[in-house]
């Protein structure tokens, strides 16, 4: 197979094959990244270097808020999803049927809860239903994001040029999620593993941060992974 | 660069996730139809600028984006306590300034 050195490569002139999707009815959104065509790129890579990166198809994600009614909303959470409302800079995962869903602490009255696509808005109604008269908010911010894996043998390494925060495993531990500054843009990042990291990141500051990674990747080796 | 104490997330992070945003505990006039046009001015343009402690308002801006307070000593940078917006803080000016 032939291998490139990815770096710095970047929308391609191609044709990017749109995803597919199951019925017409289903709006489509395209991923943040789909311009950089990650389909063409995953097949020039080698596999099983320092480095993987990979873009998630569009997430369904949901902005909850509550301060009062704190306790209404953590009991709406877990009852439709079996979730528990994440204390301070933790998130809390659940995997039912093959679908995953994630709250993640942002603020004292603020949390970033992701789940398929598909489900966004039937979850939103669910936690509105359970909630009843409580004071909350939930906002559907599914296309404003997208969420790229860092992960291999180097991604600690290549998390330590990123950003200011001590993400050494002790202090960045499994299932911590911390909103900081990546090179100069806002993400929300969550460790799920020693050297794998989540990013969620505004689809504004996608490509910003996308290039970034690549570069400094580049000296470890860049696997590009589809899923 | 600053290493501030976040009361929200509870740890510290960079100056670089934080914005200033000046002096803390300023109080709006409660009647401003009917307050004198120098304490409007007061509360609008006057700040103090110390040479020592200060108590200023800050926002964690690519963190939790809460806004907090801080006592610090603008000769020597030293942060001395941070504290949530509508808790008194600990550090006493007019005791410190004289100790
Ligand atoms: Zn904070």
């Amino acid at each position: 197979m032939d291998t490139v050195n990815v770096s710095n490569q970047y929308a391609t002139n191609s044709v990017t094959e749109r995803a597919e999707f199951g019925d017409s009815n289903t709006p489509v959104i395209a991923s943040a990244l789909e311009h950089a065509n990650m389909k063409s790129l995953a097949v020039k890579t080698a596999t099983g270097l320092g480095v993987t990166l990979v873009e998630l198809p569009v997430t369904g994600m949901l902005v909850l808020r509550a301060r009062d009614d704190k306790p209404a909303l953590a009991a709406a959470l877990k009852s439709s999803l079996q979730l528990d409302l994440p204390n301070v800079l933790a998130s809390n995962v659940v995997v039912d049927n093959g679908k995953s869903y994630c709250a993640r602490w942002i603020a004292p009255d603020e949390w970033l809860l992701s789940c398929p696509l598909q489900d966004a808005f039937e979850i939103e109604q669910n936690i509105r239903t359970a909630a009843g008269a409580s004071s909350i908010a939930i906002v559907n911010v599914s296309g404003g994001f997208t969420t790229i894996m860092l992960s291999g043998n180097n991604a600690n390494d290549v998390l330590k040029k990123s950003v200011t925060y001590d993400v050494h495993p002790s202090h960045f531990t499994v299932g911590k999620v911390v909103n900081t500054v990546f090179s100069k843009a806002q993400v929300t990042m969550r460790c799920l593993d020693t050297n794998h990291y989540e990013f969620i990141v505004r689809r504004s500051f996608a490509d910003y941060v996308w290039l970034w990674l690549q570069v400094a990747s580049a000296e470890y080796g860049i696997s590009i992974e589809i899923e | 660069m600053f290493v501030i104490y976040c009361p929200y997330c509870e740890e510290h992070r960079e100056e670089e996730e934080f914005h200033a945003s000046g002096q803390a505990h300023l109080a709006r006039p409660l009647d401003p139809d009917n307050c004198t046009d120098k304490e409007w001015g007061d509360f609008l343009y006057f700040r103090k600028n110390p040479r020592g402690l200060h108590q200023e308002l800050w926002q964690h801006t690519a963190g939790c984006r809460k806004f907090f307070n801080i006592t610090r000593d603008t000769v020597s940078y030293k942060i001395l306590e941070t504290y949530k917006v509508g808790e008194s803080p600990k550090v006493n000016l007019e005791d410190a300034s004289h100790g």
